[in-house]
């Protein structure tokens, strides 16, 4: 009975069906299929196996039936499987829903899906001639990949890791005088070796389960002592054992034979598919990458760590220029300089420890110049560790007369903490019996409020809830350089009235205020590094890939 | 009853808030309760992931897993820190400088293996990415930014080569003011998908 | 050399040694600084939760107020222990009453932030750029301004226009995709390269920030050896 498959969320439902009972999309114009049954169709795997029916048939050696009958209609496919194998259930949900979408939006299929459909599209149209050419190709780039993947161990694999089932194959090709193991072809059908990568290949099954566990498990399902015919009622007509290198190995190599359905094969096209994109490297991936690109990787490191270490000794000091300071450092210096003497100032800790050094950098040429005794600083984290490093950042300034700094307490997230600093303003009025908190923020308006963050979220939500609820009070950002770019467009607005960014403009600032640099020290070691980068950027584009390809784009792959 | 709770609870506490971002002075007292309270309970709920930590760590040990020693040695310095923490208290500078003293190295220590990786890594950006409008103008812009990081190019303040200079450096600003928008419009559709009830991730 | 010193920079001195090793390979001195790190992470915010959220807004009017400042406390007293519970597979529901709390309180921040604070700004801003009187203000080029604003507009427009905000549209037919105009597709592409831009800058400053501190980290590690050959 024909179902409609919805294109939103997959669901089945009937054929009367004007919504889709699980999402309640339209169904009106969605085309009804017909589910695959696979009794109908002769011996199919069942949609709960992972592995298609092709390998469940091979695993299943001790359950597998006689070779069928030729007048059986329904045994131009597998030969050898039993009965019990037959799988009573339809097509996989997963496949009905893939080539539903598939008609649908074909936009939105991925390149495994695009894969299988355009597999299943090349084998249902074209003729005999072209299948067996496909299938042929099919062969031979399943074995170049494995070529290619440089597999010595193949021989350690057939010795040590053959499945039970292929060396159960093996053994009854070494005695072919039993009847019952003999293969009889039949007229009109061809024999098509076993695929290479069945035999020979460690390869692993799209349900990710090891191949041991598949050995264990055929230990109960293995395949029939006799031979397995494999043969296509549509497909091949010949395939010449000779003439093909690639199909004469695999004969060579494996004996017995698999009589496979278009259906099956179908199937195996997919696997093919899904097999040789999950063989793709991944990103990131340490399992499986090659000894020598892991030897560069330490090689690399280990000379960017001793080039760092050998300028770091050798190298001296050297002095950046600062003579054209952008707008937004500008007002900082400004507003340092003109600050009374009687300022109030709400520091905003909102950097990590790691940051710590970048950070204390950009902030304390500022910091020496308005921190005096007569001053007033109120300090507040909204990072656990902020006021332990606004602490060490004052004691490493070594201040002639210590400053008063009252701290404010630790406010998990920004945002709540900013809203929390904006919103509180007297009222008139008293919630009765309400206990007055001690982490109350102190009323007041500041002659400036200096946000040192290391990222671009903390800063983000004081600068937004700060703008909102405390327009008239300034906002100046010491920023590390990964913050600064996103947080720029705040400056120009208005919100925020100067920021320092990074360690080059910090460096400016430094050398308009005369300061005794702190950053000498590491400014050439810190021009190697970009200087390192850049080469590194510049040269890529030109580098070779491990196949000698030159580098070619993919063009066009970006999300959204 | 009790899915009408929640949705109550999250709707009055939200539309308080939000009434508070224009009657500050009316509303000021209850806002400071409500952010009292909120803050309480993420401090608990920070807690209570703490206490999943030391949980996991300490099922480890029990059951003698792979990784127990390094489990304990994570619990043992735990205890240690608790109990200094208690004995010489937040404000001890011997405290801060044992905190410091492990906070700082080992987080630069991980930013630092995130440069040498950022290195190592650029070098199959394009090979990696292919050459896209996205992917050339981010290799043009880190080229720039990295240019101008070093220092070498300045222009005379008041020039018309200053002025450019400034335009190219604030160029980034384009695109950061596109996608604060974008987000803003993001975090704002999600805003108000949660206080219509829309979205309940507190459960139906 | 005050041993105090020497053996402040000598601990953060191994400590980085151990979780720079990683550089090399993953070994179980990476993993022993690591879990240290975390302990000592723990512990200190377990202290600092205790001392500056726990007691002042909890404890303290507890144990310090009357009888209507404890009845006042009763709410986030249910509350917390409804968190509490709710960690318990079997009373996982209750944890939904101070959830829908948190959620509230953070819809709300979220909207007046994300309103007030930038989307109003931030288009006022651009606006602003097309006003005349700042052509002239400000600027040795008045041509550069007026380019910049131009700049500003398309590039934010076609940022926004490389964003799908919406759901996808069903597809009916093959041909009915879901294509959208021409003109918000082609700025689009104009988008794309200036977010680019922007990922490369925000890449710079990312990179920049690392180098700093693996700079920091060799000095401080160079610097404890010379202690200790007693350069000092």
């Amino acid at each position: 009975m024909a179902i409609i498959i919805c294109p939103e969320c997959g669901a089945k439902n009937a054929l009367t069906a004007s919504r889709c009972h699980q999402c309640d999309a339209s169904l009106v114009e969605v085309e009804p299929v017909q589910p695959f049954n696979f009794e109908d169709s002769g011996h199919l795997p069942s949609a709960e196996e992972d592995l298609p029916g092709l390998l469940n048939a091979l695993k299943n050696d001790e359950e597998t039936q006689p070779p069928a009958e030729p007048d059986e209609e329904k045994t131009d496919d597998v030969d050898g499987v039993s009965e019990e194998s037959v799988l009573e259930e339809d097509v996989p949900e997963w496949l009905l829903r893939i080539r539903q979408r598939a008609q649908e939006e074909k936009d939105a299929l991925g390149p495994i899906t695009q894969k299988i459909s355009a597999a299943e599209a090349s084998l249902l149209e074209e003729n005999k001639e072209m299948q067996r050419q496909n299938f042929e190709s099919w062969i031979r780039q399943i074995k170049k990949e494995a070529q290619d993947d440089e597999i010595d161990s193949i021989d350690a694999f057939v010795e040590e890791e053959m499945p039970e089932w292929l060396r159960k194959i093996r053994q009854s090709r070494e005695t072919p005088e039993t009847e019952e193991q003999e293969i009889t072809p039949e007229d009109g059908e061809q024999t098509i070796p076993m695929p290479d990568w069945i035999g020979t290949r460690d390869v692993e099954p799209l349900n990710g389960q090891p191949k041991e566990s598949d050995a264990e498990e055929e230990s109960s399902q293995g395949l029939p002592e006799e031979t397995i015919q494999v043969s296509t009622d549509s497909a091949v007509d010949e395939i010449p054992e000779e003439g093909s290198g690639v199909v004469s190995d695999v004969v060579q190599a494996i004996g017995p034979v698999l009589a496979v359905s278009p259906e099956e094969e179908i199937q195996a096209d997919h696997l093919s598919a899904a097999i040789a994109a999950e063989s793709m490297p991944k990103g990131g991936q340490e399992k499986g990458q090659k000894p020598r690109q892991r030897l560069q990787r330490i090689l690399f490191n280990l000379g960017l760590i001793l080039i760092m270490v050998l300028i770091a000794i050798l190298g001296g000091r050297s002095q950046p220029s600062g003579d054209s300071l952008p707008p937004q450092n500008e007002a900082v210096i400004e507003w340092a300089q003109d600050l009374p003497a009687s300022a109030t100032i709400l520091v905003v800790m909102d950097a990590q420890a790691g940051f710590y050094s970048e950070i204390s950098m950009i902030a304390k040429p500022v910091f020496e110049n308005v921190a005096n005794i007569e001053r007033e600083f109120f300090v507040l984290s909204s990072t656990p560790i902020g006021n332990l490093l606004f602490n060490r950042m004052i004691n490493e300034l070594e201040l002639d007369t210590a400053i008063s700094a009252q701290d404010l307490g630790y406010f998990p997230i920004a945002a709540y903490g900013a809203f929390g600093l904006g919103g509180d303003v007297s009222a008139n009025w008293r919630i009765a019996h309400l206990p007055q908190s001690e982490k109350a923020l102190p009323i007041a308006d500041y002659d400036g409020i200096m946000i040192l963050a290391d990222s671009i979220v903390g800063a983000k939500a004081w600068v937004e809830q700060l703008s909102a609820l405390m327009p008239d009070n300034q906002l100046y950002l010491f920023l590390t350089a990964q913050a600064g770019p996103m947080l720029l467009p705040y400056w120009d607005s208005g919100q925020v009235s100067g920021i320092i960014s990074g360690i080059s403009e910090a460096a400016g600032v430094e050398a308009a205020l005369s300061q005794s640099s702190l950053i000498a020290d590491r400014w050439q070691l810190y021009q190697i590094g970009i200087w390192l980068m850049l080469v590194v950027l510049i040269v890529s584009p030109f580098l070779v890939n491990h196949n000698g390809n030159t580098t070619k784009g993919k063009g066009g792959n970006e999300p959204g | 009853m009790k899915k009408i709770i929640p949705i109550i609870i999250a709707v009055l506490t939200g539309l308080t808030i939000l009434a508070g971002y224009f009657f500050q002075n009316v509303l000021s007292p209850v806002l400071r309760v409500i952010l009292d309270w909120f803050v309480l309970i993420l401090g608990v709920a920070s807690l209570i992931g703490i206490a999943a930590l030391l949980r996991l760590h300490f099922n480890k040990i029990l059951s003698s897993q792979k990784g127990a020693f390094y489990s304990f040695i994570l619990i043992l310095v735990f205890l240690l820190t608790l109990i200094a923490g208690f004995v010489l208290t937040l404000e001890n500078d011997l405290f801060q400088a044992l905190i410091l003293t492990v906070e700082i190295p080992v987080e630069a220590s991980f930013l630092s293996i995130m440069a040498a990786t950022m290195l190592y890594t650029s070098l199959r950006f394009v090979r990696t990415k292919g050459w896209t409008p996205m992917s050339i103008g981010f290799l043009v812009s880190a080229v720039a930014s990295l240019i101008f990081n070093l220092g070498y190019i300045q222009a005379k303040p008041g020039t018309v080569g200053a002025a450019l200079l400034l335009f190219f450096k604030r160029l980034p600003k384009v695109g950061a003011r596109g996608i604060l928008l974008g987000m803003a419009i993001g975090g704002l559709v999600m805003g108000l998908r949660l206080l219509t009830t829309i979205d309940r991730p507190y459960g139906e | 050399m005050n041993p105090g010193d020497l053996l402040w920079v000598g601990v953060g001195a191994v400590l980085s040694v151990m979780i720079l090793s990683y550089l090399i390979e993953d070994n179980f001195l990476f993993r022993i600084a690591s879990h240290i790190f975390l302990g000592v992470s723990a512990g200190y915010l377990v202290i600092l939760l205790a001392k500056d959220i726990i007691w002042p807004l909890f404890l303290q009017p507890v144990v310090f107020g009357n009888w209507t400042n404890r009845l006042w406390m009763l709410i986030p007293f249910v509350l917390v222990l409804l968190l509490v519970l709710g960690q318990f597979p079997r009373f996982t529901g209750y944890a939904r009453f101070p959830l829908a709390f948190l959620t509230g309180v953070g819809a709300a921040i979220l909207i007046g932030g994300t309103v007030l604070g930038t989307l109003l700004p931030q288009s006022m801003a651009i606006i602003d750029l097309f006003d005349a009187s700042r052509w002239q203000a400000g600027t040795t080029v008045p041509g550069l301004a007026i380019a910049e604003a131009v700049v500003m507009l398309l590039g934010v427009v076609g940022t926004l226009s490389y964003f799908h905000f919406g759901r996808k549209l069903r597809v009916r037919r093959e041909d009915d995709r879901s294509e959208r105009p021409f003109l918000l597709e082609a700025w689009g592409k104009v988008g794309q390269v200036f977010i680019g831009i922007t990922l490369g800058a925000i890449f710079a400053g990312v990179f920049s920030s690392a180098l700093t501190a693996l700079i920091d980290r060799i000095l401080d590690i160079t610097q404890f050896v010379k202690m200790l050959l007693g350069g000092g």
